[in-house]
């Protein structure tokens, strides 16, 4: 597809699926509903450095989501539409929603969360619905920013991991390969399509080989940390790493894989709502007990959670660390505590 | 040795730290010391915590010593140093004259600042300089408060002083009011902004109609995530449980409803009043940006105006919300 041909792609996914893109809300991109390229700020892959601020995850498990309404009468209600249930892929004729402009981490970062959310024992109707009802076309990186370290977890620039469509730089044109049948529904009928010729293929073949030769500087023993992290509970290290958090939630809430979260009625005299919305490990109410008890009491413990849930719960739990390397918490920590270096003093154990 | 009127700003500074820094390690007078070291991303800095007199060399100080140490000292025990800025200094005023810190348990280094840097201008202003999303993969400083940032095929040069964070740029006490010791020259400092500009930008605001004032601060709001990074970086936010985090009674709702975020926000900015020194660490801390700074400040003028009280500015002053005067007189009570 030649590069001026994006504004029509964008219009050809937005004339069948509700469409979202990363859109800049004052600084703060998030994955936006739109309704034709025209409000989608020039968004192609030279913007490829644009991580979304706020992760994709919120398109499948918001902030905060009613999970049913009540009144005193007795009566539930639920109100999200959670129709599509599990079993299967994305069917070509169920998809009605398109992510456009996702990262590969990110669209990987869902693959984690549907072994939380779309469990063999356990699934989360909300989640799944939304699931089975997107689907992903992303952007391969060319241009990791300094952040980045998706190649030291599993992933990499032009990881092809939990999307339906890649699309990637191929010079004047951009290259786009489906994955999945939901990925060749959407490609099918845009007329500006043409089989990429191998100038294109070898400008992609480079632009790759670029991009994770640049990921390579960026290695993080993550591997070794994940090793060491099991008979790291009491270690004194913890004492200094977690010394300069200030317990905020910036690094678990823009986190694409972090996924606690509290349920709580709201309600009134004659009803209410009940409704599910993010939590975090960084706050002392996380595990504060009705009893006043609470087991982690002072920053360092839940420091601690967060690296171990992400590096050493999850892992032996899923076989997989929670953790994608899209550098958010790297980028948006108040006070630059980097995760990186942290895998670092626990890998040099 | 070089001659001190030989060396330019910030290498000076970051070697004074250092010698004091030594100093103190070494003759047991702090167990901590808390400064600046190199960060992970280009241009940023990080919070040392040094026990070691060894350590010292790790210490650095620039424009991107962004972060108001003053934030750790409440919950500190034992003795520590701590290197504070002007506004930073303030703050620890503050903490002192409200009874968090004990003064003989602090040993301030203070610096003469020239400003800290605004990530997010200094992102935009190379993001346009580089072109085509390429990326700055390394940044300095020079010693002449100019940014020079590199990175696949592109350089690009930045004067400090235009991506400045706004509270430097309409700072009155870049000198640190209070000291045991003082990093660099105060020659070094920035300009004071005069007292009578400092708030024109709060001036220019309030002679816009309240919609559009609310309109302004709902649209700062929005963006809010909930994350409380502002609140955590603030030093005065000390409060062992914050007001939103009582569950029994609820004062603020479950959603993410905007009157509920507001709710945080400007009962926020109300428990600083009278207290706020303008730092600027919520809004540098704020992975959206938000800037209530136009409130705040201008809660700094009336205290200033009204009262004659300067925040932070006097270790002897009783806080301004805890003082009574019976010839008050009251007049905008009903």
């Amino acid at each position: 597809m030649r590069k001026r041909d994006f504004g029509a792609f964008v219009n050809h996914l937005a004339a069948s699926c509700e469409l979202f893109v990363p859109l800049d809300v004052g600084g703060m991109t998030l994955f936006s509903a739109i309704d034709s390229s025209d409000t989608c700020n020039g968004l192609g892959l030279e913007n490829t450095t644009a991580l979304p601020k706020r992760p994709l995850k919120e398109l499948f498990f918001p902030q905060e989501e009613v999970l049913f309404a009540f009144d005193a009468g007795g009566g539930i209600e639920t109100t999200e539409d959670t129709s599509a249930q599990p079993g299967g892929g994305v069917s070509p004729s169920g998809v009605v929603r398109v992510a456009l402009g996702v990262r590969p981490c990110d669209a990987r970062s869902l693959t984690i969360l549907d072994l939380v959310f779309d469990a063999a024992d356990y699934k989360d109707p909300y989640y799944v619905s939304r699931r089975r009802r997107t689907a992903l076309v992303t952007f391969a990186c060319s241009e990791p920013g300094m952040a980045c370290f998706c190649t030291s977890v599993g992933g990499g620039p032009f990881d092809e991991t939990g999307s339906d469509v890649v699309c990637a730089d191929g010079g004047e044109e951009y290259v786009m390969w489906p994955l999945s049948a939901a990925g060749e529904g959407l490609l099918e009928g845009f007329a500006a399509l043409r089989e990429a010729g191998e100038e294109e293929l070898e400008a992609v073949r480079k632009a790759r080989a670029a991009a994770e030769a640049r990921l390579a500087g960026n290695s993080v023993p993550v591997e070794k940390a994940v090793s060491k992290l099991g008979g790291a509970f009491d270690r004194p290290e913890w004492d200094d790493v977690h010394r300069k958090c200030l317990g905020c939630a910036a690094c678990t809430y823009l986190c694409p894989t972090c996924h606690c979260f509290d349920i709580g009625d709201e309600a009134t005299r004659t009803g209410g709502e009940r409704v599910r919305n993010w939590d975090s490990c960084m706050f002392p109410l996380f595990t504060l007990h009705a009893s006043g008890h609470n087991p982690r009491p002072s920053r360092k413990e839940r420091f601690r959670q967060r690296i171990m849930h992400k590096f050493n719960y999850f892992v032996e739990n899923h076989g997989t660390a929670a953790c994608v390397g899209c550098g958010r918490c790297v980028e948006n920590c108040p006070v630059n505590l980097d995760v990186r270096k942290v895998l670092e003093v626990f890998a040099a154990l | 040795m070089l001659a001190r009127e030989s060396l330019r700003p910030t290498s000076q500074v970051a070697e004074d730290l250092r010698e004091i820094a030594r100093g103190l390690l070494e003759t047991g007078d702090v167990d901590v010391f808390i400064g600046y070291e190199e960060g992970s991303l280009p241009l940023r800095t990080t919070p040392a915590f040094v026990t070691r007199a060894d350590d010292v060399s790790r210490l650095v100080w620039g424009h991107a010593c962004e972060n108001n140490l003053a934030v750790y000292l409440p919950k500190f025990e034992g003795k520590v140093g701590v290197v504070l800025k002007g506004c930073d200094a303030r703050t620890l005023v503050n903490l002192i004259v409200e009874k968090q810190v004990r003064r003989d348990r602090v040993k301030i280094v203070g610096v003469p600042c020239g400003g800290v840097i605004d990530r997010r201008k200094l992102a935009a202003r190379l993001a346009a300089a580089a072109g085509g999303g390429r990326t700055a993969r390394a940044a300095s400083e020079t010693e002449d408060g100019v940014i020079l940032a590199r990175g696949d095929g592109f350089e690009a040069t930045v004067p400090v002083e235009e991506v400045l964070s706004p509270s430097c740029t309409t700072c009155t006490h870049p000198v640190p009011v209070v000291y045991d010791f003082l990093a660099g020259d105060e020659r070094w400092a920035r300009q004071v902004c005069p007292k009578e500009q400092a708030y024109d930008d709060v001036d220019a605001f309030m002679g816009r109609g309240a919609d559009e004032r609310f309109t302004h601060f709902s649209k700062e709001i929005e963006r809010c995530i909930e994350c409380f990074a502002c609140r955590q970086a603030c030093p005065l936010c000390y409060c062992p449980e914050c007001f939103v985090d009582r569950e029994t009674p609820r004062w603020v709702g479950r959603w993410r409803d905007l009157s509920d975020r507001m709710v945080f926000h400007l009962g926020r900015a109300l428990h600083t009043a009278g207290r706020c020194v303008d730092c600027g660490a919520c809004r540098r801390a704020c992975p959206a940006g938000i800037d209530l700074r136009l409130l705040t400040r201008r809660m700094e003028r009336d205290a200033l105006e009204f009262f004659g009280y300067e925040s932070g500015a006097d270790l002897e002053a009783v806080p301004l919300l805890a003082t009574y005067r019976r010839d008050d007189p009251d007049d905008f009570i009903l």
